[in-house]
């Protein structure tokens, strides 16, 4: 039995030294891949005049290029599929903490960013940065199941490995190769084709006849933590609202209600909320790739005119 | 409740532990302490079942030697008990029955934990007493024991109550058991963590989807159910026989290579052995004997009656009939084959005939599967229309590949990668890789790469239940 034991400990030994390796390893790869934001930012400076926020609306549908030529301001989109406002709040955080401060922020918002439905907190995002007591504590709000785990060596890494294994290797292909710029060095991210399957007749039936949108709580102290933290730094905020196809309003119910809490929150911190839900391409179906994510030539027409407005009502004035 | 992986390993290394220190005569009354806490952290209704039923056995077992009408009223009572529990269980009831149950369904709390398994081992107990083949127990303890141990009592092995009795207070586990016992549950954990869990989503995708996919999509998601099914079990049956083994216990195998099987016959003798060897027992070789004057006509009613039996045991759904019905196909074919099988199979170098049987065992098996997995007939019989329609896709990409890999991302994608290569390097090195997890002393580097693979790759985050718990 003695045996068994010193072989059972000498086995929990080397796993326990081969799993905080193995940690240290997926740590230095992830900050490699530059096609992580989360990792681009700390890598490179990136020093933005404006920086926008939110969930794929804004990753799809804001051109920095097309921004910058309007204002002559350096633009960054650091916006990500299904980011929440936990996730924006700890990716400005992160950014803060390596770049100096923008100008401007743009914070997407909308109906659905205030519904726990739409979007989410992605624990994995941040699976590099445990240990950091402000990524610590949002993640333990938002993913207690995870965080329990985290103490373990490797566990980090583990839990969510399938959606982490990929970027590690990409990581490393990365250091090898030298290579320093991801593949979208602004943020932006084409808005993927229409398929098939895709039928643009549905968005409009997306919100069902008589939809409501929830208010979350939760999401509102992340909204909140995000302008107050950006506020701390000196850095102007603005709320906005990209376009929504306008047949897919017509069945939600308390639109106005929500908009006007949105509203009241920005009066409160004395910052604008932009509506840009009334341009005219919001009409026409063909612009989109669902009620609220637009086509690239709709996203175009949409970062013209956010540049526009930077250029007018902001810079002017 | 759900059985939390942080509960299940707290619990197992005290037990394990302090099962090491106690004295022959206390360990049985601890072992069965430890099964009760662990039934009633999982399910206390299940507990109170499994206690019930085991008291009313071994009462009823008592004085059942040759009085056909309590003997008959105790197995009724376990067949009732299996059909109230089992059949009524929504997750094992098809579409195609729910008629028959429509607002009967009883509630998911008192859905038995394991109870269709030893319902039959108690099944075996009565009948074995009252063909004088075993002596009735005297101890209640170890009757609760027997049905209740925590390792067996979820999804089996099914075992014999002279093959479990005999172990209960025999000595304390050696080393080389708990090396052994520890050698099999890493790789269980090993097996239902990267490889079942990890086929999960494209088994899912081909099955519980509406979307009909190309041929070779779904073949190949039917192929991959029937993998995912062994490594699902198999991994249980691992971590259970290790666990077993910690403990002192040496329970019934019940998966011996059985992807290597060259009939199916031989496939039936290598997968769930315990249950087909108490379907064997109990149902097969009785009918058999019963009509042994009409030789091969009660060859084929006792496969037939064997596997319709099973069927039903299963669950109320048309579907296991049908999953039923192709084996008494397959069985009856080879019954009736063999000599111009044997003929033919000259002509060929033996290797080719081994590789030729097993594919075509492993594309029977499969094509069963199908029924066995889908929710209904029409389903089933969809998914066989699609095989056999526009079997090469397009467009490979979107249309093969994202199916089956969870929506064809590249990260997708190099998970379904990685997951293919560890199955298969886990299949073709079976026997290796068994000797290794039987092996009765401590292997550190089999030992750490397993839980190596397991942390880099295993299915944490969204694990399944395993398939079996459902029966």
């Amino acid at each position: 039995m003695k045996v068994v034991l010193i072989k059972l400990g000498v086995s929990v030994i080397i796993l326990w030294f081969s799993l905080w390796g193995l940690a240290k390893l997926y740590d230095f790869s992830l900050l490699q891949n530059c096609n992580l934001k989360t990792s681009y930012i700390q890598k490179k400076k990136i020093d933005a005049d404006v920086l926008f926020e939110g969930p794929c609306q804004t990753l799809w549908m804001v051109q920095p290029a097309i921004i910058k030529k309007k204002t002559e301001l350096k633009t960054y989109n650091l916006g990500l599929t299904h980011a929440d406002f936990a996730d924006n709040y700890l990716h400005l955080y992160l950014y803060l903490k390596h770049n100096k401060a923008p100008k401007f922020l743009f914070l997407h918002v909308s109906l659905e960013s205030m519904d726990m439905n739409y979007n989410m907190f992605i624990s994995h995002r941040f699976s590099p940065f445990i240990g950091d007591a402000v990524i610590d504590s949002v993640v333990k709000e938002f993913d207690s199941n995870y965080f329990k785990w985290v103490s373990i060596p490797f566990m980090k890494y583990a839990y969510y490995n399938n959606a982490i294994n990929f970027d590690v290797i990409q990581g490393l292909k990365h250091y090898f190769t030298n290579r320093t710029n991801p593949y979208f060095a602004d943020g932006f991210e084409p808005p993927f084709s229409l398929n098939k399957e895709l039928n643009p007749e549905k968005f409009t039936q997306i919100y069902v006849l008589g939809y409501s949108f929830a208010w979350d709580g939760l999401r509102e102290k992340y909204l909140r933590k995000t302008i107050q933290l950006a506020q701390k730094y000196k850095i102007n905020v603005y709320l906005y609202e990209s376009p929504i196809l306008k047949e897919a309003l017509t069945n939600v119910r308390n639109r106005s209600e929500i908009i006007t809490k949105i509203k009241n929150i920005a009066d409160e911190y004395r910052i604008k909320f932009v509506q840009f839900e009334n341009m005219k391409i919001a009409d026409s179906v063909k612009y989109f790739i669902s009620s609220v994510s637009m086509t690239k030539k709709g996203s175009e027409i949409f970062s013209d005119s956010l540049g526009n407005y930077i250029k007018n009502e902001i810079i002017k004035q | 409740m759900e059985l939390h992986p942080s509960f299940f390993f707290v619990f197992l290394i005290v037990v394990v532990t302090l099962n090491y220190f106690f004295s022959a005569r206390y360990r049985p009354l601890f072992i069965l302490l430890a099964s009760i806490i662990f039934i009633g952290y999982l399910n206390l209704p299940s507990l109170i079942v499994v206690l019930f039923f085991s008291l009313i056995n071994f009462y009823l077992a008592k004085n059942i030697t040759g009085k056909k009408f309590k003997f008959l009223a105790a197995l009724s009572l376990n067949i009732s008990a299996i059909i109230f529990f089992n059949f009524f269980n929504s997750s094992t009831q098809g579409p195609e029955f729910e008629f028959h149950t429509a607002g009967f369904n009883i509630p998911h709390f008192i859905v038995s934990i394991g109870l269709s398994f030893y319902s039959l081992q108690n099944i075996a107990y009565i009948t074995d007493i009252y063909f004088k083949r075993a002596l009735p127990q005297t101890s209640i303890l170890n009757f609760f024991l027997y049905n209740s141990f925590f390792t067996k009592v979820i999804s089996g092995p099914i075992m014999s109550p002279n093959e479990f009795m005999a172990q209960i207070n025999s000595n304390k586990p050696s080393s080389e058991m708990i090396s052994s016992g520890i050698n099999r549950f890493v790789i269980g954990l090993l097996k239902k963590m990267v490889i079942a869990d990890g086929l999960y989503p494209a088994v899912h995708a081909i099955f519980d989807s509406s979307n009909n996919y190309n041929g070779i999509t779904t073949l190949i998601g039917v192929y991959l159910f029937t993998i995912q099914l062994y490594f699902d079990f198999s991994g249980y049956t691992d971590m259970a026989l290790g666990t077993a083994k910690m403990l002192g216990y040496n329970l019934k195998e019940n998966f011996n290579l059985p992807f290597r099987s060259t009939s199916i016959t031989e496939f039936w003798r290598r997968w769930h052995i315990s249950l087909i060897n108490w379907f064997t027992n109990y149902i097969y070789y009785p009918i058999v004997y019963y009509l042994r004057a009409y030789k091969k006509i009660a060859v084929f009613i006792g496969i037939a009656a064997t596997f319709l039996v099973s069927a039903i045991w299963h669950g109320l759904n048309f579907t296991f009939l049908l999953w039923a019905f192709c084996f008494i196909i397959y069985m009856s074919f080879e019954l009736l084959t063999k000599a111009i099988r044997t003929n033919i199979s000259r002509r060929f170098p033996p290797l080719v005939n081994k590789l030729f049987s097993i594919f075509i065992v492993f594309n029977g098996v499969c094509f069963s599967n199908i029924f066995f997995r889908s929710e209904s007939a029409i389903r089933a019989f969809l998914l066989m229309k699609n095989i056999l329609s526009n079997f090469i896709p397009a467009n490979w990409l979107s249309d093969f590949v994202a199916p089956l890999a969870n929506g064809g991302n590249l990260m997708e994608q190099f998970n379904f990668l990685i997951t293919l290569l560890l199955m298969s390097f886990l299949l073709l090195f079976e026997r290796t890789i068994n000797k290794k997890a039987t092996a009765l002393k401590i292997d550190i580097l089999y030992i750490s790469i397993c839980v190596m693979l397991i942390m880099i790759f295993g299915v944490f985050n969204n694990t399944e239940r395993f398939i079996y718990m459902q029966f």
